[in-house]
């Protein structure tokens, strides 16, 4: 998303804020429930320096946590531009904006890697979720470049905002809203946008994630100033794609 | 040292090789009765059965972990050995976080391991019996 973008979206939060009935029109979600704004982090890689988005590998999925640190998400670079605004809808009905990639050839995205369906993401340990590139091979889909959730083999297509298109995923994955800085090509992350399981991933997952994080409770921290952001290969030791 | 690896790969190689349908129908069945037993704690039937319910549920689960999944899955699901696999770790992890809850009279976190235990069942099921088709 461009500042001017973004700037238009909080301009936006505040009218809601005035005035819900303003929320339909402005807001990407019909009843304001599926877009939260959080503190804007910077991406940043292993060495604390700002991701230039001109330096990521195409079609290579990333990961950095927002906005929880124990909240995964993926970040791709995706081989076309995608200029085009996509209307998702959840599985509840509720309708929403999808406003497209940023940078400057508006390809680079980013969304939960929370499968919305059986909540599998990445971990320290494994990761049968990732991004399976364009010329790649998945059971769960007949073609790849698509996020594939080998656990159940659910599909989501980064190019329609992760919309579901295979599988027994009902809702898009949660996207995260990108500010870029194209001066100084940083990237940051400042919101979420759909359908985030959020609750549900602390609520099930509370055991492993207090052994990883000393405590449930810490766990679901929010992310502040800058969140790191490494290949998922670096991230996890084994990924398993089927 | 060479030897040792060779007869620990050997022995695998058997335990998995003599895993038969039968064992698993049984231990499969243990899993189920394991469930049991630990329900009945949870609705005030027997204080203990709990314990001998978590014992038995994880030793029943070498279905899943400590014999080659992958050998005996049907055909076209034996690509999910990984994932039933890691069913296998969780529902261990659901086990002993129950156990550690009731034990702290923490009931209603004791039921909900409960039932993130059944979930976990559920969701390899589904996988690898396809429920959802």
């Amino acid at each position: 998303m461009q500042r001017r973008t973004f700037n238009k979206v909080l301009g936006s939060g505040l009218l809601v804020a005035a005035s819900p009935s303003l929320i339909k029109g402005l807001l990407f979600a019909n009843d304001g429930t599926l877009f939260a704004s959080y503190e804007r982090a910077l991406l940043v890689d292993e060495k604390g320096e700002p991701v230039r988005l001109g330096a990521l590998t195409t079609e290579v999925p990333y990961v950095f946590h927002y906005p929880h640190i124990a909240t995964p998400c993926f970040l791709i670079k995706l081989p076309e531009p995608l200029k085009q605004e996509v209307a998702l809808k959840s599985s509840s009905g509720e309708t929403y904006l999808w406003k497209g990639g940023v940078g400057k050839e508006k390809n680079v995205v980013a969304f939960s890697a929370i499968c919305s369906h059986a909540l599998t993401h990445p971990n320290p340990e494994d990761s049968f979720i990732t991004y399976v590139p364009k010329g790649g091979q998945t059971m769960a889909y007949d073609k790849g470049g698509v996020v594939v959730c080998s656990s159940h083999l659910s599909a989501f297509d980064p190019k329609q905002g992760a919309k579901s298109v295979a599988g027994e995923a009902k809702d898009p994955l949660a996207s995260i809203v990108l500010e870029y800085d194209e001066a100084n090509d940083k990237v940051y992350a400042s919101g979420v946008l759909g359908v985030e399981m959020f609750h549900q991933y602390f609520r099930i997952f509370r055991p492993q994630l207090a052994d990883r994080f000393q405590s449930a409770r810490k766990a679901r921290q929010l992310v502040k100033v800058s969140t790191a952001t490494v290949t998922l290969s670096a991230f996890t030791k084994e990924i398993i794609q089927y | 040292m060479i030897t040792l690896a060779l007869a620990m790969i050997l022995s695998t190689a058997l335990s998995a090789a003599q895993y038969t349908k039968k064992e698993r129908l049984e231990d499969m069945r243990a899993m189920t009765n394991a469930l049991g037993h630990m329900q009945k704690t949870l609705v005030g039937q027997c204080k203990t059965c709990l314990y001998k319910g978590a014992e038995e549920l994880v030793l029943a689960l070498r279905a899943l972990d400590s014999v080659d999944v992958e050998d005996y899955l049907p055909k076209e699901q034996a690509s999910a050995h990984k994932f039933a696999t890691k069913t296998a770790k969780s529902i261990k992890v659901y086990t002993k976080a129950m156990v550690k809850a009731y034990d702290e009279k923490d009931y209603f976190e004791a039921i909900d391991m409960y039932g993130l235990i059944l979930n976990q069942c559920a969701s390899c099921h589904m996988r690898v019996r396809d429920w959802n088709k």
